[in-house]
């Protein structure tokens, strides 16, 4: 007989984080790095050296805890901070330590605010799952030479009690099969994997810079190399430029293809009209999935007629490893 | 086999895989045809400007339909001049979408939030969209809107032929509005002043689901149904605590039912104080049936979960 998981929350039922089963050992709670690692105070890049620190987001000793929602707290600095602050995430969750993304990303597509925190399990994807004393590890990196970031990460999610599960058999079996699930099915996140390279830019890290306007292009290719298979389901993006006031807000547009090499567009998709940020992503209508070894590319316009603009781009969903 | 979720298969203890129809469908982003306007398109500050969207074919040999459920709208100045209505219809079906123009801000929505149809729109091979747009006031404006849902690319077909056509023939996405006779604009009320409309139904059955409207300032409507003499509220209701946009309409808790031919009044007021500029409508479904066997077409013409995906 196959057990079935538990199911996740999503956007719509997030109220019943707190009512889980009406019991004093499910219920929800928001999770924090321990409070000598934050603010994370991560300084000015100085020359091609980022500024980096780490924290960790612990379980306790005697809960499973799923996180559904990731959210953040970021001092009043500059857009250019902002947007230029990466961010690595690791688990050490399930007797295994796994990337949930290849390389770091812009902090901004992981992370929401407290009123739109980025809540992964919406529309779909599975939460990311500790274990008792199960560890969920981060890096920030600072890469913009303009000042120091102040970032302060939370999650938000439900703590299931060891003692919740010893007197309620069903519930038992239900995490069970969870566990079963999370260890295969977690979320991900996949950053553009084009390194500029140019002194003073992106280097080391994703990112894109895309040529003055005209027909100025760029593009840019994501490619699996995970052994299993990834279901991108939202797109999230943002772009810095230096382009003169009065110019056009829409920054870039983009060209998009899956990987069959299909084409998901009939004219350049224009940036603000298919890609949003960690607190509202673009949903895609349905999924696309890459699987191993398989690229996914797209072509950029820049449409700042005066200057360089400087793209981030995310394919967010979720990873299933290799079973079939 | 036990669906643990909608797109990853537990198939056997421990076996999870993707589902196959996630191959089947790939996301697609229609717009106007580049042959006939590369983007942006313009609004134009007098008359209107009509534009076709259909399936682009990149591949002419192979036939494919298209269900459309988000509606996004960029403008080239950041939303600040869409000030325009909007008017569809469904070419394949010569039949309107939206009854009488309605502003654009109350119908689409943004990449974020995207506007949406409660029954998706369906774009068979060759047939096609047209939308008419116009400038409520102020001058042109360039603008990206994009119908976005998903291509069906899997090999079945004939199946997929069969369930939409059957579907499409009977429900479709429809925004009920008065009929105003301003020849594609919104209704222009003077300060304090009232207006009222009655607007005839046809002979389907309205299933309303939620209000939408958009003002250059407050205003109130009543609404009510004239055969079974129901009204939406017992009172006015007003633009800022009842009516929504199209990213964020004002949902129903249950469905506000208009009856084959049926007619409906709205009692709209300016509530500004200044001259106003109001559109305002119900979005909901229209049924080519009576109402009482709507149950019935909703369980008998249901389109499987693997071709509706609606969030």
């Amino acid at each position: 007989m196959i057990q079935v998981p538990i199911p996740s929350l999503r956007r719509g039922e997030r109220d019943s984080i707190f009512l889980s089963r009406s019991r004093e050992n499910v219920r929800g709670q928001f999770f924090v790095p321990v409070s000598s690692q934050v603010p994370l105070v991560a300084t000015a890049r100085s020359g091609l050296a980022n500024s980096t620190q780490s924290f960790t987001i612990s379980a306790p000793s005697d809960a499973y805890c799923e996180l559904f929602s990731l959210s953040r707290d970021v001092g009043g600095v500059a857009n250019d901070i902002v947007q230029r602050t990466y961010i690595m995430l690791s688990e050490y969750a399930n007797g295994y330590q796994r990337q949930l993304m290849p390389r770091p990303c812009t902090a901004e597509h992981v992370f929401g605010t407290g009123q739109n925190p980025f809540f992964i399990t919406d529309p779909y994807s599975e939460p990311i799952m500790l274990r008792p004393e199960g560890q969920l590890s981060g890096q920030i990196y600072n890469t913009s030479t303009s000042g120091s970031t102040s970032y302060t990460p939370s999650a938000e999610g439900r703590r299931i009690g060891l003692t919740a599960l010893r007197e309620d058999r069903e519930l038992d079996d239900g995490l069970k099969a969870t566990l079963l699930l999370r260890k295969k099915v977690y979320p991900y996140w996949i950053p553009l994997n084009l390194d500029v390279g140019a002194a003073g830019s992106l280097l080391g890290l994703p990112g894109i810079t895309v040529p003055v306007a005209g027909q100025a292009t760029a593009q840019f290719m994501v490619f699996n190399n995970k052994p299993g298979k990834v279901l991108i389901t939202r797109i999230m993006g943002s772009a810095l430029t230096a382009g003169v006031a009065g110019d056009t807000t829409n920054l870039f547009s983009m060209d998009l293809y899956d990987p069959q090499n299909r084409k998901l567009n009939y004219q350049p998709i224009i940036f603000p009209a298919g890609a949003g940020p960690a607190t509202f992503p673009y949903v895609l209508p349905t999924p696309i999935v890459i699987r191993s070894n398989q690229v996914m590319w797209a072509r950029l316009y820049n449409l700042v007629t005066d200057a360089t603009t400087d793209v981030f781009l995310t394919l967010q969903g979720l990873a299933v490893d290799d079973f079939d | 086999m036990i669906l643990t979720n909608r797109y990853v298969t537990q198939v056997a203890p421990g076996k999870f895989a993707i589902r196959k129809e996630c191959d089947d469908w790939k996301p697609t982003f229609l717009t106007i045809a580049p042959s006939d306007q590369v983007l942006p398109a313009v609004v134009p500050a007098t008359g209107s400007y009509t534009f076709n969207v259909s399936q682009p074919q990149f591949d002419s040999s192979r036939p494919t339909w298209v269900i459309l459920n988000q509606l996004i709208l960029v403008d080239a100045t950041d939303g600040a001049s869409s000030v325009f209505t909007v008017q569809m219809q469904d070419n394949g079906h010569n039949r309107n979408i939206v009854r009488a123009p309605l502003h654009v801000k109350a119908v689409f929505g943004s990449a974020q939030t995207p506007g949406f149809i409660y029954e998706p729109l369906i774009l068979s091979p060759n047939s096609s969209l047209r939308c008419i747009t116009k400038k409520i006031s102020g001058g042109a404006v360039n603008i990206y809107p994009y119908w976005c849902g998903y291509e069906y690319v899997g090999s079945d077909i004939e199946r997929v032929r069969r369930i939409l056509t059957e579907r499409q023939e009977v429900v479709w996405g429809y925004w009920m509005t008065p009929d105003i006779d301003t020849a594609g604009t919104t209704i222009s009320l003077a300060a304090n002043a009232t207006v009222e409309y009655i607007t005839q139904n046809s002979s389907h059955s309205f299933q309303g689901l939620s209000l939408v409207g958009k003002g250059t300032g407050n205003f109130s409507v009543e609404i009510m149904e004239g055969r079974t003499r129901r009204a939406l509220s017992n009172g006015s209701i007003t633009l800022n605590n009842a009516l929504g946009t199209g990213n964020y309409p004002h949902k129903f808790d249950a469905p506000f039912l208009i009856q084959p031919g049926a007619s409906i009044k709205w009692k709209i007021k300016d509530l500004s104080g200044s001259s106003n500029n109001i559109s305002v409508g119900m979005q909901g479904k229209l049924f080519n049936a009576p109402m009482k066997n709507i149950p019935q077409i909703e369980r008998d013409l249901m389109i499987p979960a693997d071709m509706l995906r609606v969030f």
